[in-house]
């Protein structure tokens, strides 16, 4: 198996391999210093590709949601004599920030929304590596999260979570930025007798199965919801596993259970 | 030379074949039977033999294809039961000649059971068409090629009454295409061979075979031909490139999906018959039957005992093996795209190869003295 | 002509694993089409309250059983934070080296399904013989060939073996050159091509909204990466470039993973190179003894005493071979964590599947689907 040993000597001179790609990271924090022009870096051995550049002509300011590339053509496959590795991949840069100007873009950000949400009381605080928690009452979850994904460019939303924490219900929304390259959470609270809140979906469809997941196995209800349907359990099942309150039992024990019962 | 012998004779009875039918066969197929009727004792070994020819062969056919697919990803195939795996297939055939036959319960009883033997049966009788050498065919007709081409496209029907009577999504969808593409693929399968028999003036496959003694393989006038011939019988047996009845990615076995035990072996014999009987054909028309030529040692090659069964059958494995590479280098196209191919580029290239033909008919083949 | 649904699984060569696709077709065309999963549910995350953290990193390979050393180190990453331990250098590159492995073999796997998927034969031999040369390889220093359990909270169980740098070079040398032999195969493949371009298209703007991440996304044009852009472990230390594509289809998927299995080639490389340089501890010195190590290494018994239990909640990302996976661990001061959390990528890549299907022929399922990269021990949990 391992007979060929074309590659094995180690190479001494670590180059990344000539590719379709966009950047590297780690000199990115040198080699970037808050420059503000978006750098499709075009890779110079790459052979005149079938696509110029056309992505979004402006660094993404901070208003402004998340990359979608111009319609771009689908791209073609390489002619038959070209070297196939050199064909154009051309990443939309999403932002060209260093990671201190992100960090103070963050922080922006999150001034901003105590701001825009003073009547809310938002309950900020820092976490390590995240932009920031914020803790905000349940009914102001569509504006928050609208807010946050065209304001605040957190457009893409990661995860909805909930947790059982006996007295109450913890939902928590973490989103992802890409203009700052971070995390930020949202968690709020809602009542453990009738834990329900306003569905996200129709500001990410993708929270959808999230959200049925959270109504699945925490059994938190998400008013609004196009489908909510258990989604890993089958229906009709009348527990909601990850509560506290359903106990899990070692499989001793149900062998045991088991023979006296029959 | 016993076996010789022995072989000769049972083909000699089972020219006969077809002669017990000659009493209920209609006035105008009468040409298609040969000497009068015999006994059904006769009928019986000639059916026998031309069952197991096609059985041993179909079955080799699948080892020789499990073997070379094994290389072919870099690994071994089949290599523990007989010597090199030999006898796999039979142990396989044996496990599941003892399966149970089920039925799903929606399932009609009638097309369920009767596909997959009607599928076997019609690609079993073509076999007794085809001449293996010279004087070996069991059914001597004078439109053998006919006869052979008529009875290979009745698969569809039995396929899609199979899939039909299954009860099964997948099933359905895979009759569907299967009626789809072997509709569109007989139309240049048959240009093809309109070319061959153009040049070589009849429809007795023998005959087409003495021709290509004469005049040297048809593969080298016709090399459209041939090739239009290959991908359209690429798509008539239902191989790789075009085998999107049963393309096992989305349609579970396509139109066999609720085959199980014995009746799934039917159609599996059934589909590597009809590889046989591709290879075949291409043997027999392109690739100049049992005959090679080889310039000086042409009668030292062809004139051992029994050298023409060798031959043909070594070409026949060598096109299959062509078969199988075509299988393991090249993806399964999409349903649209295998009829774009058929009807926009099969279709067009067939009708210049027969004009091809024609042209040759016309100016004589070859243009220039023969070579052997 | 009358639509019908067809349900392609839970057992179904499509599917690749246990999961359901219900596609409602016109002829040969998709008109919808929704995802049922639930199948290989084990409750994953329930039974992670009931283990102490060490006892969870079995639980993990079991997650994702293609890339389990991935969701070993997802795991494990929120866990340490929220124990607050802190992992040694070497233990993180080590790491690194079983991360980028990992998704090789994965890729590697999906490199030979999808091509199956798609009809093509021989090379799914050549996928999985692969994959199995990158298992020899974790073989030799986690004893396991799918079920590693190689992790542990602060660091790794044990070292790579004498000689395991050198061998290592040797399989990626190898590999590197299967990977190009690979790429002529398909590339220059018409039929392979036709199959691919245009197919299964899914802009950036809808993997967005949609929340699909990993290699699909990038073959869409967004350079999202969170080993460059949120850089755990030892990633900020290393050189490697992200991949991206622009097709946005079926082909883009297929050409952004080559290219990701080629850097992956280079960051292992320079990870040995990391590793030949620099001996130390891999498992960190002070680890509370409740996480239920099994034996304290030869010498080091002393750690075993017992501390308070720490609170904290632990939360991390990670770029994992079909996409992001996050993980929560809310440890409240006990001896199991009280709450554990995973975000698959393959879950919400799935669920999209309306979005990417619908349109196209039946034929495509299996060539779309399979560029997903499914897992579904991922996404059931």
């Amino acid at each position: 198996m391992t007979d060929g040993t074309e590659g094995a000597a180690a190479t001494p001179t670590p180059t990344p391999p000539a590719a379709q790609t966009s950047s590297a990271p780690k000199k990115e924090a040198s080699a970037t210093p808050t420059s503000e022009t978006p750098p499709p870096r075009p890779d110079p051995r790459a052979a005149p590709g079938p696509s110029p550049p056309s992505g979004p002509s402006s660094p993404a300011a901070p208003g402004t949601p998340a990359p979608a590339p111009a319609a771009v053509k689908a791209a073609r496959p390489p002619a038959k004599g070209e070297p196939l590795r050199t064909d154009k991949a051309r990443a939309v840069s999403v932002t060209s920030l260093s990671p201190e100007d992100r960090a103070r873009a963050g922080r922006e950000v999150v001034e901003h929304l105590k701001e825009h949400f003073l009547a809310e009381n938002l309950l900020i605080s820092e976490r390590a590596g995240i932009t920031a928690r914020v803790k905000f009452p349940a009914d102001s979850v569509l504006r928050l999260c609208t807010w946050l994904r065209d304001e605040g460019t957190f457009a893409h939303c990661a995860m909805v979570a909930a947790i059982d924490w006996r007295d109450f219900r913890e939902v928590l929304y973490t989103l992802w930025s890409d203009h700052l390259r971070s995390y930020i959470e949202l968690t709020t609270v809602v009542a453990a007798e009738d834990p329900h809140i306003e569905s996200v979906s129709g500001i990410w469809p993708g929270a959808n199965c999230h959200e049925r997941e959270a109504w699945d196995l925490v059994g938190v209800r998400f008013d609004h919801h196009p489908d909510l349907r258990r989604i890993l359990l089958e229906e009709g099942y009348k527990f909601h596993p990850l509560l506290k309150t359903f106990e899990l039992h070692e499989p001793e024990e149900l062998e045991v259970k088991s023979r006296s019962g029959r | 030379m016993t076996a010789d012998t022995l072989i000769g004779f049972a083909f000699w009875i089972s020219a006969f074949m077809f002669n017990t039918l000659r009493p209920i066969v209609p006035a105008p197929f009468l040409p298609l039977m040969g000497a009068p009727a015999e006994t059904a004792t006769a009928y019986l070994i000639a059916g026998t033999m031309v069952f197991l020819t096609a059985l041993i062969n179909a079955i080799m056919l699948i080892w020789w294809e499990r073997k070379l697919l094994g290389r072919f990803m870099d690994r071994r195939g089949a290599m523990h039961v007989g010597y090199a795996g030999l006898l796999q297939n039979l142990a396989d055939g044996l496990k599941l000649f003892r399966k149970q036959p089920l039925r799903p319960r929606e399932a009609d009883k009638l097309g369920y059971f009767l596909a997959p033997a009607a599928y076997l049966a019609t690609s079993l009788m073509i076999v007794g068409f085809l001449p293996v050498s010279t004087g070996w065919v069991p059914g001597v007709a004078p439109l053998s090629l006919l006869m052979a081409l008529a009875l290979f496209s009745f698969a569809p029907f039995f396929i899609f009454i199979g899939a039909w009577a299954s009860n099964n999504k997948y099933s359905l969808i895979g009759g569907m295409r299967t009626a789809a593409q072997l509709v569109a693929y007989e139309v240049p399968l048959l240009f093809a061979v309109v070319s061959v028999v153009l040049l070589a003036g009849t429809f007795d496959l023998t005959g087409i075979v003495d021709a290509q003694i004469r005049f040297g393989w048809f593969a080298l006038p016709l090399a459209l031909g041939l090739i239009v011939f290959f991908v359209a019988m690429l798509a008539e047996v239902e191989r790789i490139p075009f085998d999107l009845p049963e393309a096992e990615a989305e349609l579970v076995e396509g139109w066999n999906t609720e085959y199980g035990g014995m009746l799934f072996a039917m159609t599996t014999l059934a589909d590597y018959v009809r590889g046989l009987i591709g290879s075949y054909l291409i043997v027999l028309l392109f690739l100049g039957g049992w005959w090679v030529p080889a310039g000086p040692f042409t009668g030292a090659l062809n004139g051992f005992p029994l050298a023409g069964i060798f031959w043909f059958q070594l070409k026949v494995y060598v096109v299959f093996a062509v078969f199988v590479w075509v299988r393991a280098g090249l993806p399964r196209v999409r349903t649209d795209q295998l009829l774009q191919i058929g009807w926009k580029r099969m279709i067009p290239i067939s009708l210049a190869n027969v004009f091809l033909a024609a042209a040759f008919v016309v100016v004589g083949w070859p243009p220039f003295p023969k070579l052997f | 002509m009358s639509e019908m649904w067809v349900n392609m699984g839970p057992q179904h060569p499509m599917t690749h694993g246990l999961w359901n696709l219900r596609v409602k077709v016109d002829g040969e065309l998709v008109t919808d089409a929704v995802p049922e999963l639930g199948y290989l549910h084990r409750g994953i995350e329930k039974i992670c309250e009931y283990r102490r953290y060490n006892e969870v990193v079995t639980l993990m390979d079991r997650t994702c059983y293609v890339a389990g050393l991935a969701w070993e180190q997802l795991y494990l990453m929120a866990s340490e934070q929220a124990l607050g331990v802190e992992v040694p250098e070497r233990a993180e590159y080590i790491r690194v080296m079983c991360q980028e492995l990992q998704r090789l073999a994965s890729h590697l796997m999906w490199f030979a399904a999808f091509v199956m998927d798609v009809g093509l034969m021989a090379p799914f031999g050549y996928g999985m013989r692969d994959r199995d040369v990158i298992l020899d390889l974790f073989q030799s220093f986690t004893g396991a060939r799918m079920t590693y359990e190689y992790m542990r909270v602060g660091g790794v169980r044990n070292d790579v073996p004498v000689g395991f740098t050198d061998r290592c070079r040797k399989v990626m040398g190898w590999l590197e050159q299967r990977i190009k032999d690979y790429e002529d195969l398909c590339d220059r493949s018409d039929i392979f091509l036709k199959r691919c371009i245009d197919v299964g298209v899914l802009k950036a703007q809808d993997c967005i909204r949609n929340g699909i991440t990993g290699p699909m996304l990038r073959s869409a044009g967004v350079a999202r990466d969170l080993r460059r852009d949120r850089p755990y472990s030892a990633y900020p230390e290393l050189d490697f470039q992200v991949a991206v594509h622009d097709a946005a289809d079926v082909y883009g998927r297929y050409r952004v993973r080559m290219e990701e299995m080629r850097q992956s080639i280079f960051i292992v490389r320079q990870t040995l190179d990391h590793l030949d340089r620099k001996p130390g501890r891999v498992i960190a010195e002070k680890v509370p003894r409740f996480v239920g190590t099994p034996s304290p290494p030869p010498g080091q018994e002393s750690y075993i005493v017992r501390r308070g239990y720490p609170k904290g909640v632990g939360f991390s990302a990670m770029e994992e071979p079909h996409g992001e996976a996050l993980a929560y661990v809310v440890n409240e001061g006990g001896e199991q964590p009280y709450r554990v959390k995973f975000r698959s990528p393959v879950m919400v890549n799935i669920c999209a599947v309306r979005d990417y299907l619908v349109g196209y022929r039946v034929s495509d399922i299996p060539a779309i689907m399979g560029s997903i990269d499914v897992c579904v021990g991922e996404s059931d949990r």
